[in-house]
């Protein structure tokens, strides 16, 4: 055991200054970390897995207002979307990339830009809604969209603001988790021997890509 | 390539190759899927749209949040959330298939319309 602690203390014999009494070294920490990282996605998936459900349960229900109402969905606003989120999930992996490439500034930008792209989906999506709340495509009681008249499509836009209201406050919060990481990476917090937190943070961020990837054909293609 | 991960961390700066195939087919997989959607491919559209978004799927998970080169009990973390949610899905699924035509709600696909038998072929 003590033979192993030596071997992977980067070498330099003393301590790493992040390294907890409980691991005996860095990679076990990292590894524990992205274990815990993983059981909480984990319940992030349960978690829009019951709305995935409740859109399979009702699209069986209501077959017709589902294809209809997907077709008065903004289609183009959805792959502008679905790139955007692509190309933000792309630079995060670029920053962690840079960080472990010890190119710290660089690394900060992309971790800035990957945020910013949060925060475009964010606008795009604000105006997806405000034309939906114009055109009174809204859910339940509330709904007087005169396109679409068929039974069940104020179900359509229940599970269509659910979901895609619960994903965009997980782009809010990823974005604001980036926003942190890149202040402490800016500080020099993070360098190749430790870039946990950038590693979690950038979990988080492509579980919110991921979610997006099913989100975009179930509601905006078929 | 892929398992220098495990090797510690002065081999972590491994070429960004990879992120930059997985970002292309990423995106070719989204030009393709929106095509796709644009043409008329009746039953099998919903099954070629969840293909592509599997394929996707399998390519951020492999790469992006790096499965393919981490241990065991991580994969095993996802796998088992995404056996639940599909349990639940084909369980619920199942109930709504085999209900009796008068137990849906009225004006979904197999409730009865006024005037049916209820007891008759639905």
């Amino acid at each position: 055991m003590a033979d192993q602690a030596h071997a992977h203390d980067d070498g330099h014999g003393a301590r790493h200054p992040r390294l907890q009494h409980h691991f005996q070294d860095m990679r076990t920490q990292q590894h524990a970390a992205r274990l815990g990282m993983w059981l909480f996605l984990a319940t992030e998936v349960l978690l829009f897995g019951g709305l995935f459900c409740a859109y399979s349960y009702y699209r069986t229900l209501y077959p017709e207002a589902w294809k209809a109402c997907s077709q008065h969905t903004f289609r183009l606003f959805g792959l502008v979307e679905t790139f955007d989120l692509i190309t933000s999930s792309f630079t995060m992996v670029m920053a962690i990339h840079f960080c472990r490439l010890g190119k710290k500034n660089l690394s900060t930008l992309f971790l800035l830009v990957t945020a910013a792209m949060g925060f475009a989906f964010l606008c795009l999506h604000g105006y997806e809604y405000y034309h939906e709340y114009l055109e009174g495509a809204l859910p339940g009681k509330y709904y007087h969209f005169e396109e679409v008249t068929a039974n069940g499509a104020p179900m359509f836009y229940a599970v269509y603001f659910l979901m895609t209201g619960l994903h965009s406050a997980h782009v809010l919060i990823g974005a604001g988790v980036l926003l942190t990481l890149a202040y402490f990476n800016m500080k020099g917090e993070y360098d190749a021997s430790y870039d946990h937190p950038m590693d979690l943070g950038g979990l988080y961020w492509h579980l919110v890509d991921l979610i997006w990837i099913f989100l975009f054909p179930l509601l905006y293609l078929v | 390539m892929a398992n220098h991960d495990d090797h510690g961390h002065g081999a972590h700066a491994h070429s960004a190759r990879m992120y930059w195939v997985t970002y292309l087919v990423l995106a070719t997989c989204t030009v393709l899927t929106y095509t796709a959607a644009q043409h008329n491919f009746g039953e099998w559209s919903f099954a070629i749209a969840m293909f592509i978004a599997l394929v996707k799927a399998m390519f951020v998970i492999l790469f992006f949040m790096h499965l393919w080169d981490q241990p065991g009990p991580n994969r095993l973390t996802l796998a088992i959330a995404v056996l639940f949610v599909l349990l639940l899905i084909t369980l619920t699924l199942t109930d709504a298939a085999t209900r009796f035509p008068l137990a849906m709600p009225p004006g979904s696909h197999r409730a009865l319309h006024l005037g049916h038998n209820p007891f008759g072929n639905p």
